[in-house]
């Protein structure tokens, strides 16, 4: 009961401390706030370049996605993904820099669990990086460009059940961080191969047959549709409840091996002394 | 109970096909509420120790304790025990206050919030920086941050604090406030482990000196014994307005040695020369100048450091391994 105790005190002080951080570089509200609302239009326009004059490529669009408001489709999925992508390496990054600038085996000679250092970094990535999206949704649904009919207790609950695969993944790729010291190949070829797969800017029904199929068993993929169709088409939480599930149990399993792969990794990385920057 | 207890560590690091034994077998005991220095070259084996005591690095064989918990078997419990200072510029956060920083590790430590409190208002009105609470870490001078790094690492109250190079880089007065302050923490009871490259500095501040070369323990024993025990080559210097050359031939056959003549700035003749043993010289010097009949102004002997028995015991100057690690 103290170790849980000691964890969460950790990781919320971790938490609080990359927050206060953050708001004391006087650029974060060009990434709160102004970058929200820009960056999505390239893909606005990119989207209305590529349905053609007449919309003519609407169509052949609503075909492979499912609906024809490709501007919402292509708007959340980018949304989503930046949301996701800082949750998932955020953590692992903090971790490779504290390690380089020599703070990392101080950290490390305090009695809290080593893993609720990367835990808090989670909570700090959902906790900023939960603005921009809100903004951005908001603005783009009061503009009319997202058509937004969700339920948002419903999207809560979605973005609920994904974190437990998202952190698990973030845990794994801390444990690689320690390891080989290096962490940019892996952020790049991941980030890549995700957006790709998981349909994040585009539909899945592009991708070849047995794509899809990986595609649709990565939780990632599931959590998109979840969160286009009920935002797109308004579905409740019914229409999607085998996913939920799928995602839950998936991130369940992630979540725990990747504690036993983070552990496994603290040991092997004391056992190399590959903790120190000095 | 000993604060420290090592017996028979070995650790050895595999680089690029070659094994290096960074620690050969070594151990050793500290007394609490005493301040024992680890003193070596770069690469004898000094951080490996500390990194072993401050769990961050597991051993091959052997055993570590503090007081009573073994490194490996209950690291939670040796890190709740133990306050450590690591070298290092960015050992704070600098975008937090000071105040923030040290609220920050009480959390890591599982601190009661209205304790830690209480122990963060005790610890910054003691080290004297209560006024620079609400400063940024990175607009503090390499003193004040210092000092703030040994707030934090006396935040859980420990009874043992590693201090890996305390005043690397500080100025003179800096570093005298702060072995003051080192002195300060000793006399409430807690065991100090100190490294540094400063040999006054552990002459100054330690009750025992363990000399480390090559992963082993090539001396240990208290500073006034370490230098005692030195046998090593004296220099000793005489100051005369009449010195005669048979005075100076006298003393060359006597102790077996060049005798080197020099005119000091007062155009008084000095002269010097190497002791093997210092025995009864002086009663000697005293015995021949009166039988030439020279008045002896000044007869100075000079003792061996700490860095005399540094070099004895590791072939090594302090300024060479400063050179070799740049």
């Amino acid at each position: 009961m103290k170790k849980i105790k000691i964890f969460f005190q950790a990781s919320f002080a971790t938490a609080k401390k990359d927050i206060i951080s953050i708001l004391r570089y006087k650029t974060w509200f060009i990434s709160v706030l102004v970058w929200p609302i820009l960056m999505p239009y390239t893909f606005v326009f990119l989207a209305k370049g590529l349905a053609g004059p007449t919309n003519e490529g609407i169509d052949n669009f609503a075909r492979l996605s499912g609906t024809t408001d490709y501007s919402s489709f292509i708007i959340l999925g980018n949304l989503t993904w930046m949301f996701l992508n800082m949750i998932m390496w955020d953590g692992g990054l903090k971790l490779n820099s504290s390690r380089r600038i020599g703070i990392l085996d101080t950290l490390w000679t305090a009695p809290s669990p080593r893993l609720a250092y990367v835990f808090g970094s989670a909570i700090s990535s959902i906790v900023i990086n939960f603005s921009p999206i809100v903004i951005s949704t908001a603005f783009f649904s009061m503009v009319k460009i997202i058509s937004f009919k969700a339920n948002i207790f419903d999207l809560l609950i979605y973005t609920l059940s994904i974190l437990p695969f998202i952190i698990g993944f973030l845990f794994i790729f801390s444990s690689l961080t320690l390891r080989s010291k290096e962490a940019n190949l892996v952020v790049h070829a991941v980030r890549v191969i995700l957006s790709i797969l998981c349909g994040l800017q585009l539909p899945i029904g592009v991708l070849p047959l047995f794509l899809q199929k990986i595609s649709l068993s990565i939780p990632i993929t599931l959590y998109m549709n979840c969160i286009r169709d009920s935002i797109i088409k308004g579905q409740g939480i019914s229409y999607h409840i085998n996913s939920l599930i799928y995602i839950l149990t998936i991130g369940f399993i992630t979540f725990i091996a990747s504690i036993v792969v983070f552990k496994l990794t603290e040991k092997k990385v004391k056992n190399k002394g590959l903790i120190s920057g000095y | 109970m000993k604060a420290i207890e090592i017996n028979n560590l070995v650790k050895r690091f595999v680089s690029k096909n070659e094994k290096i034994v960074a620690l050969d077998d070594i151990s050793f005991s500290i007394d609490e509420g005493k301040i024992f220095s680890l003193l070596g070259p770069n690469g004898a084996g000094k951080t490996t120790t500390i990194k072993i005591l401050a769990t961050l690095l597991l051993p091959d064989s052997g055993q570590a304790k503090i007081c009573g918990y073994d490194v490996v078997k209950n690291d939670l419990l040796v890190r709740k025990t133990l306050g450590t200072v690591l070298p290092g510029e960015r050992t704070l956060f600098w975008k937090l206050t000071v105040k923030e920083n040290l609220a920050y590790f009480s959390d890591l430590y599982g601190l009661n919030p209205k304790y830690s409190r209480k122990r963060i208002e005790y610890l910054l009105n003691k080290f004297e920086i209560n006024d620079r609470k609400d400063t940024y870490v990175e607009k503090l001078s390499t003193g004040l941050r210092q000092r703030v790094v040994l707030c934090r690492a006396l935040l859980s109250d420990p009874r043992v604090i590693i201090l890996d190079e305390p005043t690397l880089g500080l100025d003179p007065e800096a570093s005298r406030n702060l072995r003051n302050i080192i002195k300060e923490i000793k006399d409430e009871g807690k065991t100090i482990l100190l490294t540094t490259h400063y040999m006054y500095e552990a002459d100054e501040l330690s009750d025992m000196v363990a000399i480390i070369n090559k992963g082993k323990i090539v001396s240990i024993d208290t500073p006034v014994n370490l230098k005692k025990n030195l046998d090593i080559e004296r220099n000793i210097t005489i100051t005369s307005r009449n010195f005669t050359s048979n005075f100076i031939e006298n003393i060359r056959q006597e102790f077996f040695t060049e005798v080197k003549k020099e005119i000091n700035e007062d155009g008084i003749l000095k002269i010097s020369f190497y002791l093997k043993k210092k025995d009864d010289a002086l009663s000697k010097i005293i015995k021949i100048a009166s039988e030439h009949d020279i008045i002896v102004d000044n007869i100075a002997l000079s003792e061996p450091t700490l860095e005399d028995v540094f070099i004895n015991k590791t072939g090594k100057k302090f300024a060479e391994i400063e050179v070799s690690a740049k």
